[in-house]
C-alpha cells in the first residue's frame, strides 16, 4: 500500500488522540486506586453488578452478531425486540402476581414470563425480517439500515400507542432456595451487600450462551448457519434453505434478547417503550468490542463493557449521569482504533 | 455531459423563488407561516444531508447534533457575549465546522453501517453534553431569552420576516448545492458513492473529499440551528436528539437522497404529513399523542425504501417527465440520481 502525506497526518493525529486518552484514563484510574478514596467492597460490588449487566449486554449483543455474521447488516431494531419481549413479559408476570401464582409458584411464573417474552421477541424479529429486510437483501447497504430505523420507530411507538407512556414496574419476586431469596434478597457479608439476583442473572446468561455455543457448533441447524455465514450461494447449492436459516438466525437472536429482557427487568424493574434504545446501542458496542460477527467475541465484549461501565465512573471520578457517554465513547473509540474488535481480526477484515 | 446549461438551472430556481415569495401573500394565518418557516429551516439541514448521504454515500445519524451546536453556539454568543446575530451565526458556524472537521478525521474512516453507528454515538454524546453541562447550556430546561436575529441595523422580527429570511437562505443554499453537485467536487462525490476504491484509483483524494462534504453538511446544519434559536428565542436539548437526526434522514429519503430538489419537497411532505396525521389521530382518538406520527414515520420509511428507493420526489418527477416525453415524442429522458 502506498502511503501519502495526508493519510499519514490523519493517522498520526488519530494515534495522538488515542494515546492521550489512554494515558489519561490509566493515570486517573491509578490515582483513584492509590488515593484509596473507595474501599475494596465498593469495587467488589461494582464488579458483581457489572458482570450481571455485562451478561445482559452479551445476550443482546449475540443477536447483533448472529445477524451480522450471516447478512453483514446491523439489525438496528434489535433493541426494540429486547424491549418488546420485556414489555409483554411484564403483562404475564403482572397477571401472575395478581392471581397469586407468583407468590405460590414463583419458578413456574418466571418460566411462563420468560417463554412469553421470548415468543414475543421472536415474533417481532421474524416479522421484521420478512417485511423490512428480506425484500432488500440485494439492495445497497445503506437501504436496509434506513428501513431498520423505520422499523425501530414503528415498534417503539406502537408500544407507546398501545400501552401508554407510564412506566411499568415488574413486581417483586421472591424465589427461595433454602434460606436464600434468589431474586429480591439482599445479604450482608462483612461490609459487602450482596444481591444474589446478580449471580443468578450472570449464571443464566452464561448457561444461555453455552447453550447457543453448543447449538451453533454441534447441531445440524448450527452447521447450516455456519455454512450460510461462510458463503450463501454455495450453501444453497449444498441444499441448505438459506431463507429458513436466516429466519432461524433472527429468531435465535431474538429469543436470547427476550430472555435477557426478563432477566434485566428482574433487577432493573422499570419497563418503558424507550428502554430498548440505550441497552440496544450498548449491546451493539459490546458486539463491536468483541469483533462483530464473532460469537465468543460478543460474549466477551458484553462482559467487558458491563464491567467497564460499572467500575469506570468511580475510577475516573465521573458523574454517574455521564455513564452513557462512557459506553458511547467506547463505541466510537473501538470503531476508530480497532474496528475488528478484540477477537474479530480475520472475520472483519474479510467482511467489513 | 454532466453540467447542465445555466439557464436550465436558473429557470426552476427562479420559479421556486417566485413561488416562495408569493406564498405568504396567499396565507394569512401565522400558524401556516411558522410551519413554513420551520420547513425552510429543516430544508437547509436536509440539503446538507443529501450531499453527504445521497451524493457521497456517507451515512450520518447525528446531524441533529450539528444543528444543536449551531443553535447553542448562537444562543450563548448572543446572550452572554452580546454579539450581533449575524456574527454569532458565523462564529457558531465556524466552530461547528471545526468540530465536524476534528470529529470527521477519525470517524470518516468508517464505512457503511459502522459510520452510521459512529455518527449516531457522537450525536448521542453531544445531546448528553447539552443536557448535563448545566452551567453553559442550562441543562434539560435549556436557554431562554435569545434575542431576535440582528442583521446590521435590521432586526428580524415576526413570522413574516423570518419566513423571508429563512426561505431566501434556502434559495441560496439550493443554488450552492446545485453548483456543488455539478462541479468537479460533485463528480468526485458521486464517484465515491459508486465505488470508493475505483474513485481512489482515479485520483480522487477520498479522505479530503469526504471530510469536505461532512464539514459542509455540518455547516448547513449549524446555520439552520442558529436561525432556529433566534426564531424560537428559546432552545432545549430536546429538538437536537437522535429522533431529530432520524427525522432529517427521513426527510432526505422521502425527497430522494440523491436529489437536491428533493430536499425542500421531502421536508415539506414529512412536516405536513406529520401535521395531517396528528389532526387525523386527534379526530379519531381525542387523547392521542405524538406516537401515531412516529408509527407512520416508521412505516413510511420502510415502504419508501422498499418501493421507491429513489425518493418520492425523484420517482414522481420521472413519472411526470416520462409521460410528458411520451406525449411530446422527446426521446431523451434525463435520469435523476439513482437512489443510494
Amino acid at each position: 500500500m502506498r502511503k501519502r502525506a495526508p493519510l499519514d497526518l490523519t493517522r498520526s493525529v488519530i494515534t495522538a488522540i488515542g494515546v492521550t486518552l489512554l494515558a489519561y484514563v490509566c493515570l486517573r484510574a491509578a490515582l483513584t486506586v492509590v488515593r484509596g478514596s473507595y474501599s475494596a467492597t465498593t469495587y467488589a460490588s461494582q464488579l458483581i453488578f457489572g458482570l450481571a449487566q455485562g451478561g445482559i449486554y452479551a445476550l443482546v449483543a449475540l443477536g447483533y452478531t448472529l445477524v451480522y455474521g450471516i447478512l453483514f447488516m446491523i439489525n438496528f431494531a434489535h433493541g426494540e425486540i429486547f424491549m418488546g419481549g420485556t414489555y409483554v413479559g411484564y403483562f404475564v408476570i403482572d397477571a401472575c402476581a395478581r392471581s397469586g401464582l407468583l407468590a405460590q409458584k414463583p419458578g413456574l411464573a418466571l418460566i411462563l414470563t420468560a417463554i412469553t417474552a421470548m415468543a414475543t421477541s421472536v415474533t417481532m424479529a421474524v416479522l421484521l425480517e420478512r417485511v423490512a429486510y428480506r425484500p432488500l437483501r440485494r439492495a445497497p447497504r445503506l437501504v436496509p439500515l434506513i428501513t431498520a430505523i423505520g422499523a425501530s420507530l414503528f415498534y417503539q411507538y406502537s408500544f407507546r400507542g398501545l400501552f401508554g407512556t407510564t412506566v411499568k414496574v415488574y413486581p417483586d419476586v421472591s424465589l427461595h432456595v433454602g434460606r436464600i431469596d434468589l431474586i429480591s434478597g439482599r445479604y450482608s457479608i462483612g461490609s459487602l451487600t450482596v444481591r444474589p439476583v446478580y449471580f443468578v442473572v450472570f449464571g443464566m446468561a452464561v448457561v444461555l450462551m453455552a447453550g447457543l455455543y453448543i447449538l451453533i457448533q454441534r447441531t445440524k441447524l448450527g452447521k447450516a448457519m455456519r455454512a450460510v455465514a461462510e458463503d450463501k450461494d454455495t450453501a444453497a447449492l449444498m441444499g441448505i434453505d438459506v431463507d429458513k436459516v436466516i429466519v432461524a438466525t433472527f429468531a435465535l437472536g431474538a429469543a436470547l434478547a427476550g430472555a435477557a429482557g426478563v432477566m434485566y427487568a428482574l433487577y432493573n424493574k422499570q419497563v418503558t417503550h424507550t428502554m430498548g434504545f440505550i441497552p440496544g446501542i450498548k449491546a451493539f458496542t459490546a458486539a463491536v468490542l468483541g469483533g462483530i460477527g464473532n460469537i465468543p467475541g460478543a460474549m466477551l465484549g458484553g462482559l467487558v463493557l458491563g464491567v467497564v461501565e460499572a467500575t469506570f465512573p468511580t475510577l475516573l471520578g465521573m458523574d454517574v449521569q455521564l455513564k452513557d457517554v462512557l459506553a458511547f465513547g467506547v463505541l466510537v473509540l473501538v470503531l476508530i482504533f480497532r474496528p475488528t474488535g478484540i477477537l474479530g481480526e480475520v472475520l472483519s477484515r474479510k467482511r467489513a | 455531459m454532466f453540467r447542465q446549461p445555466r439557464s436550465r438551472r436558473a429557470l426552476p430556481l427562479g420559479l421556486f423563488a417566485a413561488a416562495v415569495f408569493a406564498l405568504p401573500l396567499a396565507l394569512h394565518s401565522p400558524y401556516a407561516l411558522s410551519t413554513l418557516t420551520l420547513i425552510g429551516l429543516y430544508t437547509i439541514v436536509t440539503l446538507g444531508l443529501c450531499l453527504l448521504m445521497g451524493y457521497a454515500g456517507q451515512a450520518s445519524l447525528g446531524q441533529a447534533a450539528f444543528v444543536g451546536l449551531g443553535a447553542y453556539g448562537s444562543a450563548i454568543l448572543t446572550r452572554a457575549f452580546g454579539l450581533p446575530g449575524w456574527l454569532a451565526l458565523l462564529c457558531a458556524c465556524a466552530l461547528t465546522a471545526a468540530v465536524a472537521w476534528l470529529v470527521g478525521i477519525p470517524v470518516l474512516k468508517l464505512r457503511g453501517h459502522y459510520l452510521a453507528m459512529g455518527t449516531l454515538a457522537l450525536g448521542v454524546i453531544v445531546n448528553i453534553g447539552l443536557r448535563e453541562w448545566r452551567s453553559v447550556t442550562g441543562g434539560p430546561s435549556g436557554l431562554a431569552g435569545i434575542p431576535h436575529f440582528a442583521l446590521g441595523p435590521l432586526t428580524i422580527k415576526g413570522d413574516l420576516q423570518y419566513y423571508y429570511l429563512v426561505w431566501a437562505l434556502v434559495c441560496v443554499f439550493l443554488l450552492i448545492s446545485l453548483n456543488v453537485v455539478d462541479s468537479r467536487f460533485g463528480r468526485a462525490l458521486r464517484a465515491i458513492r459508486a465505488s470508493e476504491s475505483a474513485a481512489e484509483s482515479l485520483g480522487v483524494d477520498l479522505g479530503r473529499i469526504k471530510l469536505a462534504v461532512f464539514v459542509l453538511a455540518a455547516m448547513y446544519a449549524s446555520i439552520s440551528g442558529s436561525l432556529y434559536a433566534h426564531y424560537m428565542t428559546f432552545i432545549s436539548p430536546g429538538p437536537f436528539d437522535l429522533d431529530s437526526s432520524v427525522q432529517f434522514v427521513l426527510m432526505a429519503a422521502v425527497g430522494g437522497l440523491a436529489s437536491i430538489w428533493g430536499a425542500p419537497f421531502g421536508t415539506a411532505t414529512v412536516v405536513l404529513l406529520a401535521l395531517a396525521i396528528r389532526e387525523l389521530a386527534l379526530a379519531i382518538v381525542p387523547q392521542a399523542g405524538g406516537e401515531y406520527q412516529a408509527v407512520v414515520y416508521g412505516v413510511l420509511l420502510v415502504l419508501i425504501m422498499i418501493f421507491l428507493p429513489e425518493g418520492v420526489t425523484v420517482s414522481g418527477m420521472r413519472y411526470v417527465r416520462e409521460r410528458l416525453a411520451r406525449g411530446l415524442w422527446v426521446q431523451k429522458v434525463r435520469r435523476g440520481g439513482r437512489g443510494l
